[in-house]
């Protein structure tokens, strides 16, 4: 069961009814993303029962949810049609409004009706809705005349991350410790690299659900590295460490996901936990979007200053050798929600992604969504088949590479455990990275 | 259940998130979650009924659920604080009683909450002296010169906590004494706020039933499917 069965289910419901879902051709993307990412968090933490969606499309296919399937695609064709040129708060607002007006109608309508718990339903309207508004709501792609406001934080941030990115060390942020950590650097390093790459999934996702579990898997790798070095792990370590693991990272668009995550992420579901974490990486962001050489522990200032000076000159260096180089079309590629974890880079950016972040600043969203509206036409059915085989093979040879690259970096964090345990354990919790570190950290103590 | 939010509010070295961990530790018996790590933890706790005027609810417990948000004690994060404490219920304010200087970044917490946050007086502020363990004799308040540990007289602080109008309590993480007063008494006079407000709302929803039905009537209609966003 599958949002493409939800789809075609509705099609032969409302075979009399002309209408067509604006985006028909984007389910099969969409399909590929509904998946949750694998996580303990979502049984746990997000709520006391585990969210499943496909139980939710079960349901809509009931022929006496009708209404509600109608309500539902009814208000997306609407959103996509309209000519009115909304603010975030607008978007917000139509969104929120029609949540309620939908939870008043899962009252009425069977199957809904006798259920005595419409957790997982609202989970799962929350979750189709934004799956199929997810271009025009999220601010990178969004059309909203106010969106540029996200999608500047976002270059700037990424601007900020290249100036610091590489010259800021755990002892600048009073991570504590440090002298411990400091003869531990390589594995803090492999530690904060699998921290960014959880965190970089959040591109992979278009639920606020899902991203948010993205940054609890990335903040629970994070504990791992506090769990490896100290006894008792508190806010005074936990904030200077997630603003390092932020500063490594090359996430993109955090600004907006964040952004996206507080306006959409409902607020009857989101728990104190999540909420707390996502105003950690908000407080990390703000951190991050102020830095300068005053909010950083500097012993020796000229030092500093001749790295910063260095670093800048590297910089200018690869974006006049760039500049010229790029092209519209490698920029759609990079900045696409579903080019995944970026993550080849860590301890400095690679070219590409210097020349990313250069371009996403220059030429913030255009682009992208020049891309999108191309992925919404309805017509063009074959290159959508194309599209689709393309996009499920490069999917499958992202998750090998990704699956590899874990266990090499958790074979490097635990050089103690042998590989093939570690292999191991990762099938078994299926690449739950959070669990993982878990479980081998347990292992070690 | 209840649910309130907490925030722990002070400098890195005066062992705030111990406080909370000799809480959530010594509450053994009661309910607790936390999945991810120890930054955030919630922890249930029950209180007697302080309303003696009602019946039903006299005998019974109340659940009281804490969620406890720390913080950076760091001064370079200071600036992060506003993203944790806004819409907190309560503030718990630390200092060391053995470090002189503590009590005045302290102060400037509590200055700090009151003017930033939006209803400062239904914010329930707790100011706390924690190692009360580092000082020979803890009661004595004319010895405390002599004691080798303190460095912040009691009166002073007790003072300064009373002309702001904030809950007071020395504490030891360490041994644990005067922890679990901290959480209750706060836990105490958010459930009589609440008590307040409720029946300040029926009192309101009496008088002015007709506004509330226009408050419905006026709520956004989405009604119209094919109407929804044109």
């Amino acid at each position: 069961m599958s949002e493409d069965d939800f789809s075609n289910e509705v099609k032969s419901q409302n075979s009399g009814n002309s209408v067509n879902s604006p985006n028909n051709s984007n389910d099969r993307k969409i399909k590929k993303r509904s998946s949750s990412p694998s996580s303990v968090i979502s049984s746990t933490t997000e709520n006391s029962k585990i969210f499943d969606f496909k139980i939710f499309l079960k349901q809509l296919r009931d022929p006496r949810a009708e209404p509600i399937v109608k309500y539902t695609k009814s208000f997306i064709q609407n959103f996509y049609n309209s000519r009115r040129n909304y603010t975030c708060a607008e978007q917000v607002k139509l969104v929120c409004d029609f949540q309620s007006f939908i939870y008043e109608k899962f009252l009425i309508y069977e199957p809904f009706k006798s259920m005595k718990d419409l957790t997982n339903a609202k989970e799962g309207l929350e979750k189709l809705i934004m799956n199929k508004l997810y271009p025009k709501l999220f601010s990178p792609l969004a059309t909203a005349v106010d969106a540029f406001v996200d999608v500047n934080l976002d270059g700037k941030f990424e601007l900020q991350r290249l100036n610091y990115g590489k010259i800021v060390t755990p002892e600048m942020l009073e991570i504590s410790n440090y002298d411990e950590l400091g003869t531990h650097y390589n594995i803090l390093d492999k530690f904060v690299k699998l921290a960014t790459i959880e965190l970089n999934k959040i591109n992979n996702y278009r639920a606020p659900r899902d991203k948010m579990v993205c940054i609890l898997n990335c903040c629970k790798v994070i504990y791992g590295i506090l769990k490896k070095f100290q006894k008792i792990s508190t806010a005074d370590d936990f904030v200077p460490l997630l603003i390092y693991t932020l500063l490594k990272s090359d996430v993109k668009n955090l600004c907006s996901n964040c952004n996206y995550i507080e306006c959409y992420r409902s607020k009857s579901f989101s728990t104190g936990e999540s909420q707390y974490y996502l105003s950690s990486l908000q407080g990390a962001i703000k951190f991050i979007l102020d830095m300068d050489k005053g909010s950083l522990r500097i012993k020796d200032e000229q030092q500093f200053d001749e790295l910063y000076t260095k670093n800048q000159k590297l910089i200018e260096e690869e974006r006049r050798t760039l500049l010229p180089l790029e092209t519209a079309t490698d920029t759609t590629i990079q900045n696409q929600p579903n080019s995944v974890a970026n993550s080849g880079t860590f301890h400095l950016p690679n070219t590409d992604s210097v020349k990313a972040i250069f371009q996403n600043f220059l030429f913030p969203a255009e682009n992208i969504r020049q891309e999108e509206s191309h992925t919404i036409a309805p017509n063009n059915h074959s290159d959508e088949y194309d599209d689709h085989t393309n996009w499920q093979v490069a999917l499958l040879e992202l998750g090998h590479k990704e699956h590899k690259e874990t266990i090499k970096n958790l074979q490097s964090m635990f050089p103690e455990i042998e590989v093939d345990i570690i292999e191991d354990i990762c099938i078994a919790k299926n690449y739950n990275t959070g669990q993982v570190v878990d479980l081998l950290l347990d292992l070690c103590n | 259940m209840l649910q309130y939010k907490l925030v722990l509010l002070g400098d890195s070295s005066v062992g705030k998130s111990s406080i909370v961990q000799r809480f959530v530790k010594d509450s053994f018996d009661e309910q607790r979650e936390s999945t991810i790590g120890a930054a955030f933890l919630s922890q249930t706790i029950k209180i007697k009924s302080p309303n003696k005027d009602n019946d039903q609810e006299n005998d019974e417990d109340i659940a009281i659920k804490f969620e406890i948000w720390d913080t950076a004690g760091q001064e370079r994060y200071r600036s992060l604080a506003p993203m944790y404490y806004r819409n907190a219920n309560a503030a718990v304010v630390v200092y060391d009683v053995t470090a002189k200087d503590s009590l005045n970044k302290a102060i400037t917490w509590v200055d700090e909450l009151k003017s930033k946050v939006d209803d400062e007086k239904k914010l329930v502020i707790s100011l706390v002296g924690n190692k009360i363990d580092l000082i020979s004799s803890t009661n004595d308040i004319n010895e405390s010169a002599n004691s080798p540990g303190r460095q912040v007289d009691l009166l002073d602080a007790e003072n300064f906590a009373k002309e702001h109008n904030l809950l007071f309590h020395e504490v030891s993480a360490k041994t644990g004494k005067g922890v679990r007063d901290v959480f209750y008494e706060i836990a105490t006079l958010l459930y009589k706020q609440k008590l307040e407000d409720d029946a300040l709302n029926k009192k309101d929803t009496n008088e002015n039933e007709d506004r509330s039905i226009n408050v419905a009537l006026s709520r956004p209609s989405t009604n119209d499917p094919t109407s929804c966003c044109s």
